[in-house]
């Protein structure tokens, strides 16, 4: 028989055959990869929102009671972001001014400055409500009041600190939450509290040392918050049955 | 046809060690599908692979319908479809084509299942295979009505008081179904319910279609008229003359699923491009049912359930069980009809003009469901008096029985020759001019006269499909290629493979620059244009190198 097709010209019309089907199958892959990432939730940069009740009334700095062993928390600066304000006080319930000061991140040695705190008293601070362990949110990480003993598990005990029941992390809050005791190789977040003297009320409007636990970066991983107001929700006081 | 057979032998032999180590290891050359003639895979054979075209669909369904299931959430349906549209990256892409791929799979159901009516399919020994296709087929627009109506826009909405209350009016069982099918009234236990029943019934399609393929595989294609000389049993038994399955019958059909996934992908993507297309075709869900812009929207059922919309209007049903009643005679009865069929027509021609009452019947069915399905898109919900309906209905009936028995006669009698090829093309051009008569003559002329620019739009798409048939029709001489001019590849096919391809390629990289969800549908034309390429580069090659 006569045999005359060129089996090299066959081969070359059929790898610009695949070629084309490589095309199509490309695209269609390259859709469906793009496809299955839902779109990257957050911010461009920090919001500025004001701290408010339930009701949305704004809340006000005289009103946080001192060495309150109920968990505050509010959101930022996404939502489910939950952070932590704290009015310090020493062991007489006296508030105490907090400075700010060079925090070390053990992990790396780097530092950073914490806020100072705020009111009128110097004596308010928030700081992010996820352990830089493992992530870990409240009730097991939470804060002890002068007068209440968190135990860590080489038996030290800690008062006027947040502790996570984890796995026993210590955060020193009158030090921009610099680690005490580890497992732990990050401080806390610390959030940017502003204080208006004239009306007494409170806003929130940045962030400062580690990335909060599990994200990319602070602005990105969930729902931005819609408005200008951030809730502060009382959880609970986690040391009363 | 020898030196095609020795061609492929001897490409398989010398096959380079890794494509030839991957035809050995899956098996391709063992694969216990039917081997088929040639002549089913040549230009024109394309009515032989109506089944092959609805499994296509059917997979672009189940992929497309898995990824969209990664993102959709039954609790808040609209927020939820709205995100997907314009949030998740090609979301408008995939959640369009995927309703457009529904769309096609049906039409390409009721195309497989008339085709194979005509031809006497259902005959011995494929009853079995007929019956389980009509429970496909009523499986198919279901699973097409629940997912039509989990967007949660006003149409949605519109499409489940619909269905809750037909099923509501069933005597007895009526409000237990309407709790089984429509939950107990909360927005998540109905959507929660349509998510389910929607993948239960695509679960159940793909169940009975393996059964329907296996029986497909079984009972051989239905041959040509030619072969069959119209008796049945008719079956294609495997021959040596036959080409092996690998390559032949792989390379046709990865050819079919470029140019199916093609089209799908295409028109969906033009159609999405063009602003305020008509809600009935619109490839996007319509807008929120609490929104302003809801009110304005009539309340269409999804274009393909049309027919008993517009039946529920006429006169006789205009009664409180009306709409069960319009349901049972314009849906039940035709699907019941439709299965039974193989024991109603128990002779052994398959000739349509051997069997004047079912062509009657089944060119009536097409009638009524196109005639309907328009109606009630131009006239949404108004209520036609039963003496109309009856001048709408009653003549298209009468000529058709007259024309089919008669020429039925004619035939008999010898005085008529009609070709195998002609008929196909005669039945739609038939089918249309009953189409544009009735319309004209029967019923509302006024109402087309004040939509004038409706009718001509009407008359444009009658007469291109019209034309296309008639292309069709003719086109049939292609598949005579003598197996002699194969030995040489003709210098086009270098041309337009390379062109094809060239293109391809373009079109790949252009898209790469373009936004995921803002120009997903601009990326959805390229798509659909390279698969078609695809498509018709292998078609070129596999007439080139096969003959076909």
């Amino acid at each position: 028989m006569n045999e005359g097709i060129d089996e090299n010209k066959r081969n070359f019309l059929k790898l610009m055959v695949t070629a084309s089907i490589v095309a199509g199958a490309g695209l269609s892959l390259g859709v469906v990869v793009r496809a299955l990432a839902p779109p990257a939730l957050g911010v461009s940069s920090f919001p500025n929102l004001q701290l408010v009740d339930s009701s949305g009334n704004p809340i006000l700095a005289s009103n946080l009671a001192v060495n309150n062993p109920s968990a505050m928390q509010f959101n930022y600066p996404l939502q489910n972001t939950p952070n932590n304000i704290v009015n310090l006080g020493d062991a007489s319930g006296k508030p105490i001014n907090v400075p700010a000061t060079q925090v070390t991140i053990p992990a790396d040695g780097t530092t950073y400055e914490s806020y100072a705190g705020v009111g009128k008293n110097g004596s308010i601070v928030a700081f992010s409500g996820i352990c830089q362990h493992l992530g870990c949110i409240f009730p097991e990480l939470r804060f002890y009041p002068n007068g209440v003993e968190s135990i860590t598990l080489q038996g030290k005990t800690y008062t006027g600190v947040f502790h996570c029941l984890c796995h026993g992390s210590t955060y020193d809050p009158t030090a921009g939450a610099a680690v005490l005791t580890g497992p732990t190789t990050h401080p806390l977040p610390m959030v940017k509290l502003v204080w208006d003297s004239t009306t007494d009320e409170l806003y929130v409007s940045n962030m400062v040392g580690p990335t909060i636990y599990g994200r990319a970066s602070d602005l990105t991983g969930e729902s931005p918050i819609s408005g200008t107001t951030t809730e502060v929700t009382n959880l609970r006081n986690p040391f009363t049955v | 046809m020898s030196s095609i057979k020795e061609r492929i032998e001897k490409a398989k032999q010398k096959g380079s060690g890794a494509s030839e180590w991957l035809i050995d290891r899956t098996q391709l050359e063992k694969l216990p599908l039917r081997k088929t003639p040639d002549y089913m895979r040549k230009w024109g054979g394309k009515w032989y692979w109506t089944g092959a075209l609805i499994t296509i669909a059917f997979t672009y369904e189940v992929l497309t319908g898995l990824i969209l299931l990664l993102y959709y959430n039954p609790s808040s349906p609209y927020p939820s479809t709205i995100y997907i549209l314009n949030s998740v990256p090609f979301g408008k892409l995939i959640l369009s084509t995927h309703l457009y791929g529904a769309y096609a799979m049906i039409i390409l159901v009721y195309v497989h299942m008339f085709r194979n009516y005509f031809v006497g399919a259902y005959k011995k020994p494929r009853e079995l295979q007929w019956i389980i296709g009509v429970i496909l087929l009523a499986l198919t627009i279901g699973a097409g009505y629940f997912g039509y109506s989990l967007t949660g826009d006003v149409l949605s909405y519109d499409a489940q008081d619909v269905g809750r209350g037909i099923a509501s009016l069933i005597p007895g069982i009526g409000q237990w179904l309407a709790a089984v099918g429509f939950g107990n009234g909360t927005a998540a236990s109905l959507f929660s319910k349509f998510l389910g029943y929607h993948i239960i019934m695509a679960a159940l399609i793909a169940l009975l279609f393996g059964y329907h393929f296996y029986l497909a595989e079984a009972n051989t294609m239905l041959p040509s008229s030619k072969i069959s000389k119209y008796k049945a049993p008719a079956t294609t038994p495997e021959t040596h003359e036959m080409k092996p399955w690998y390559p032949s019958n792989l390379l046709y059909l990865v050819e079919l699923g470029l140019l199916t996934i093609g089209f799908i992908v295409l028109i969906p993507s033009f159609v999405g491009l063009i602003p305020n297309t008509p809600i009935l075709i619109s490839p996007f869900p319509g807008p929120s049912p609490t929104s302003a812009a809801a009110a304005l929207i009539p309340a269409y059922p999804p274009w393909f359930l049309l027919f008993l919309y517009k039946a529920v209007d006429f006169g006789m049903f205009t009664n409180a069980m009306g709409p069960l009643n319009a349901s049972i005679v314009f849906g039940l009865l035709p699907l019941i009809y439709f299965l039974l069929i193989p024991f109603l027509d128990r002779g052994n021609s398959l000739h349509p003009l051997d069997r004047p009452i079912t062509t009657s019947l089944g060119v009536i069915s097409i009638v009524y469901l196109i005639l309907l399905s328009v109606w009630g898109a131009f006239e949404p919900g108004v209520i036609i008096p039963s003496p109309t309906v009856a001048l709408v209905l009653l003549p298209p009936a009468i000529i058709t029985f007259i024309a089919i028995f008669g020429i039925s006669k004619l035939w008999k009698k010898g005085k008529l020759k009609i070709g195998g090829k002609t008929t196909t093309t005669s039945f739609f051009i038939f089918i249309i001019g009953l189409v544009i008569t009735v319309i004209l003559t029967g019923y509302s002329f006024t109402y087309f006269i004040t939509h004038f620019s409706m009718l001509a739009l009407g008359k444009l798409a009658i007469s291109g499909t019209a034309l296309g048939f008639l292309a069709i029709g003719t086109a049939r001489t292609a598949e005579q290629l003598p197996d002699k001019k194969l030995n040489k590849i003709p210098l086009g096919a270098y041309v337009s493979i390379g062109l094809l391809t060239l293109m391809s390629w373009v079109l790949l990289g252009l898209s790469l620059r373009l936004n995921p969800t803002t120009d997903a549908m601009v990326v959805g034309m390229a798509l659909g244009t390279v698969l078609i390429f695809a498509g018709i580069a292998l078609a070129i090659y596999r007439r080139v190198i096969f003959g076909e």
